[in-house]
């Protein structure tokens, strides 16, 4: 057991302590100003009426999963080239920060189904992409806790694989049969201006909210590895 | 109103049609009468068809009467005889009319309804919301029991080897 790793979590925890309260708290104001600008200022679209609210959020959590998916997927590239356990902490927390970003872009996704197309889900192709990532992202939180002593490097490899399939995901709308269209044509760059404006704004919040996540989850990853680490450490002075 | 209609569309534009018609037949007649060179041109135009004899000059041709016009002159007629539209009425079922009409009605309702109800359907909407804040909620306390957990574990893990430090000691 090294020094550092005989700190006090909270010591560690220092830029956490107000990093996170800060950016929680930009994301509180943000989240307050983009609803009202979702409700009050953006005038309802003309095809998908108010259904296309939910849009604004949807979208967000989306680029906030792919975020979620690509710093856990290099975390799990720079652990596998490194053996450092800061980057497994880093690659658990983008894991099961995804997981959660994807949850609600799924749901979320569905309900927007739901009130436009009047089904719960359809087997589309960005729909069912979407689907198995966040999949691999379940299967590698389970790994975690269940795979044992080898868990570390079995996950870091589906984070790749995960991490490989962004751009499918998101190039495959330009195939998609029924999914709004991205693009330069699509559904973000024709936006009116008040539109954009509360679609940037929505991105820019859930970023503060990501990030606050990411860094509260990877304090509580190093205080597990802290916690794994002092076992050893007791076992060996007899202690356990 | 909607006897005014009914009677405009199962009385005037019948009869219109049959002014219309009977005007060019009259006019066509003539001339299969006739036999003349001047037969009726394509356009069927009644003034094209008048026969035109030697040494006189042909008629202006007369301008067709317009749909106002002949809507006019139906109406004339119908008001001249205030029992023809009852006697019109009367020949419908009516009971078929009814139904038909309140059958529309209810399309139209259903079709405004649903109108409506994509315009504002904010119980979707609310319900993706809700749903956004509260996978979020649940992993901020997730985050933050396990966070309170490892914190215990990791004291009496710290105090432990303290004590067993000191005991060696």
């Amino acid at each position: 057991m090294n020094s550092q790793n005989n700190q006090p979590t909270g010591a560690r925890g220092s830029t956490a302590s107000w990093l996170v309260p800060l950016l929680t708290l930009l994301a509180a104001v943000g989240f307050a100003s983009c609803v009202w600008m979702v409700f009050v200022v953006t005038p309802v679209a003309d095809v998908l009426f108010f259904n296309q609210k939910i849009f604004y959020f949807h979208v967000a959590n989306a680029f906030m999963l792919f975020l979620s998916v690509f710093v856990c997927g290099f975390a799990s590239v720079v652990f596998l080239k490194k053996r450092d356990g800061k980057w497994d902490d880093i690659a658990i927390a983008g894991a099961e920060v995804a997981v959660m970003f994807g949850l609600v872009v799924l749901i979320t996704g569905s309900i927007w189904a739901k009130a436009a197309w009047d089904v719960w889900w359809k087997w589309e192709k960005r729909l069912t992409m979407s689907l198995l990532l966040w999949l691999v992202l379940v299967a590698y939180v389970i790994v975690r806790r269940f795979a044992g002593a080898s868990a570390d490097r079995l996950a870091a490899g589906l984070a790749v694989f995960g991490c490989v399939g962004i751009p499918f995901i998101y190039f495959m709308v330009e195939k998609s049969d029924n999914h709004p269209q991205a693009g330069k044509e699509g559904v973000v760059a024709t936006l009116a201006t008040d539109m954009k404006l509360a679609f940037w704004g929505s991105v820019l919040t859930f970023f503060f909210w990501f990030v606050a996540l990411l860094i509260s989850r990877i304090h509580s990853a190093r205080a597990e590895r802290e916690v794994r680490e002092l076992r050893e450490s007791a076992m060996d002075a007899g202690v356990l | 109103m909607f006897k005014a209609l009914l009677v405009f569309l199962f009385a005037v534009v019948p009869a219109s049609a049959a002014i219309a018609g009977n005007g060019s037949d009259a006019a066509a007649a003539p001339t299969a009468s006739a036999g003349s060179a001047a037969a009726p041109t394509a356009s069927g135009s009644a003034a094209e068809a008048v026969p035109v004899a030697q040494g006189e000059l042909a008629q202006p041709p007369q301008p067709a009467p317009s749909p106002a016009d002949l809507r006019a002159t139906c109406a004339a007629a119908l008001n001249a005889n205030p029992t023809f539209a009852n006697d019109l009425l009367r020949q419908l079922d009516e009971k078929k009319v009814v139904e038909l009409a309140k059958a529309q009605e209810a399309f139209a309702n259903v079709q405004v309804e649903a109108g409506a109800r994509v315009a504002k359907n904010q119980r979707h909407v609310i319900m993706a919301y809700a749903v956004m804040w509260v996978a979020a909620a649940v992993f901020v306390l997730f985050l933050w029991l396990r966070q309170r957990a490892l914190r215990s574990q990791i004291d009496v893990l710290r105090s432990d080897l303290a004590a067993a430090l000191k005991d060696n000691k």
